[in-house]
């Protein structure tokens, strides 16, 4: 059977070829008994495959997940009222909003820390990675996004605003330390190792593929997480009450 | 003896119990602020709140009725508030606000609003419509039978969901994300080391994403689901029943297929982490198994595959193909040898 006839049969199966090329194949069918052995090979297999029924569940997940999200109270039907509003944003929006309010509250809170009464702690660094070691990365695409969306929505988005925004939060929260509760502050910082494993891991993947969008977007949002605990670390009221 | 009376009769007389009732008009608001201890709420058919609490001497609870709220908060005679323990009674109407960074929260039957904001802290929350924003630091998050936009986020421990209805955006840092028995628009579920566990319907029109980094994410929706499907992972592994065909086969493991015609737009996303989706029943198809099937994208007698068996038959038919083109070769070489002038045999069978 030559591999020029071995290629062609299912589009002959599907009615696909030229009518030369089918009269060609159909001669060479007449005379190749193994090409002509898979041909009924594969018309077989689709016609079985065609009346196929669904097989039986051979791997359950439903105990696992019932187990673990602790379902013990049945289904309850609700009234279905469509929301007017949906307050989800695109990563590469929410990024930018992310941003734009960091930047908004980080230089409020700086000013405000600046003029207010916290004195500047000399402790440790809140953060295991100190920012801006690593290369920053250039977006230049977005996450993975479902069909139909725009996966440049990233360009001329640089990793190095979010360096500095972070950099900026972290001097804050290293000011800020001394007031929280030392359990709080521990948990924090366990977290912010974290995510400083996480883009890690992402910077150092996207090193390998600088054009992936996934690896883009995973790196954005990874940065967007930590600006967003930091954030949320510096708002912290403090164990003083 | 009678110093463990003294001790006792000393504790007692230091703790002291507040309780007042005040009729409230309809729309106002309840904002507790509580440094540390618990606030527990529930909700009654009355047009009044009522609210106890237990504190020592040291702390008092102040309440002040304005217009359009109703504030409740604590503070430290000598110092910072101590520990004080709420049980609040509202009326099923009211939105409530509580906060307080060393504080266990529940609030229990209410169609208002809810806002929760803790540090250290557990929170529960079952009911409630419209905006409900529940947040912790230390402290795992559940909600339940709500409906309307939610925001529920913890950093260091898991936030579940549960019976709802509405817009969902759930997030963690360490720890698992799980929604359950939801109907929603617009889900956004998201964990850096933690699992996602999605079990619900997905809406035609609505909008799904889930994101970790190195957790997994299960997926179990209804039969016959119609979503457009993105999956991305850098090291993991995605598994699926459903019938999918390929439409995008990105590096690494991004693509993207459509399941059931289409309709819902849903992203899954794990770096390291495993992805599994299931819809109804069927056996679990890997992602080796779509990778050979986009393949085999020549074989186009069997463009829609029905399940995952069908195509592990393709691919058997495949193997078998090979099996035989391997035999008929190895049966042409052999054949060839011996065409070729025999060897002379050995010297013990000469003799």
């Amino acid at each position: 059977m030559t591999d020029r006839w071995t290629d062609r049969l299912s589009e002959y199966l599907d009615g696909d070829l030229a009518a030369p090329e089918r009269a060609e194949l159909e001669t060479h069918l007449s005379l190749c008994e193994e090409c002509a052995e898979a041909l009924e090979g594969l018309r077989t297999v689709a016609e079985r495959a065609q009346h196929l029924e669904t097989p039986a569940l051979t791997e359950d997940l439903w105990p696992g997940i019932e187990a673990r999200i602790g379902a013990a109270s049945p289904a309850r039907i609700f009234r279905f009222r469509p929301s007017t509003f949906r307050f989800t944003l695109s990563l590469p929006q929410a990024a930018a909003a992310a941003l734009a309010l960091t930047l908004l509250s980080g230089g409020a809170m700086w000013w405000a820390m600046r003029s207010g009464p916290l004195a500047p702690a000399k402790g440790v660094p809140i953060a295991a990675q100190a920012p801006g070691a690593t290369p920053p990365a250039t977006f230049t695409a977005g996450a993975a996004t479902a069909p139909g969306a725009d996966v440049n929505q990233f360009a001329g988005f640089d990793a190095t605003h979010y360096d500095a925004a972070i950099a900026d939060l972290e001097r804050m929260l290293t000011e800020h330390r001394s007031q929280l509760d030392t359990s709080t502050v521990r948990v924090v910082e366990q977290n912010l190792v974290i995510i400083d494993h996480a883009i890690e891991q992402a910077r150092r993947a996207l090193a390998a593929d600088p054009a992936s969008p996934y690896l883009n977007g995973h790196l954005a949002q990874q940065l967007k997480l930590k600006l967003d605990l930091l954030r949320r670390a510096t708002d912290l009221p403090g164990a003083h009450g | 003896m009678m110093l463990i009376a003294a001790a006792a009769f000393t504790l007692a007389s230091m703790v002291t119990h507040t309780d007042t009732i005040l009729t409230v008009r309809p729309g106002t608001v309840l904002d507790v602020s509580n440094y540390g201890g618990s606030v527990a709420v529930t909700s009654w058919n009355r047009n009044a709140v009522h609210i106890e609490a237990d504190h020592s001497r040291r702390t008092n609870v102040q309440i002040e009725t304005g217009p359009n709220a109703l504030q409740v908060s604590t503070n430290g005679r000598y110092g910072p508030a101590g520990v004080v323990d709420f049980q609040i009674s509202v009326p099923v109407w009211m939105s409530i606000t509580v906060r307080g960074p060393f504080t266990d929260v529940q609030v229990e039957g209410t169609k208002g609003g809810v806002t929760v904001e803790t540090v250290r802290g557990e929170v529960s929350v079952i009911g409630g419509s419209g905006l409900i924003s529940l947040s912790t630091v230390q402290g795992s998050v559940s909600l339940q039978k709500a409906n309307g936009r939610m925001k529920v986020s913890s950093i260091n421990e898991g936030v579940s969901v549960e019976d709802v209805v509405g817009d969902i955006d759930a997030q963690t840092v360490n720890g698992d994300v799980s929604i359950s028995r939801a109907v929603a628009d617009a889900i956004e579920a998201v964990s850096v080391s933690g699992d996602l566990i999605y079990a619900g319907s997905l809406k035609r029109d609505g909008q799904y994403h889930f994101q970790t980094h190195s957790g997994d994410i299960q997926l179990l929706v209804p039969d016959r689901t119609g979503a457009y499907v993105g999956v991305s992972t850098f090291s993991g592994e995605f598994g699926t029943n459903c019938p999918v065909q390929l439409t995008q086969l990105k590096r690494h493991k991004q693509f993207q297929f459509t399941l059931g015609g289409g309709g819902a737009q849903l992203e899954l996303e794990s770096f390291s982490g495993d992805i599994q989706l299931q819809a109804g029943k069927g056996t679990l198809m890997n992602l080796e198994d779509l990778k050979d099937l986009k393949d085999l994208q020549d074989f186009k007698g069997l463009k829609e595959f029905k399940n995952a068996k069908e195509f592990r038959n393709l691919k058997e038919f495949e193997k078998m193909k090979a099996l035989r083109k391997f035999q008929s070769d190895a049966k042409h070489k052999q054949d060839d040898q011996e065409e070729t002038p025999e060897t002379p045999p050995p010297p013990d069978e000469e003799k």
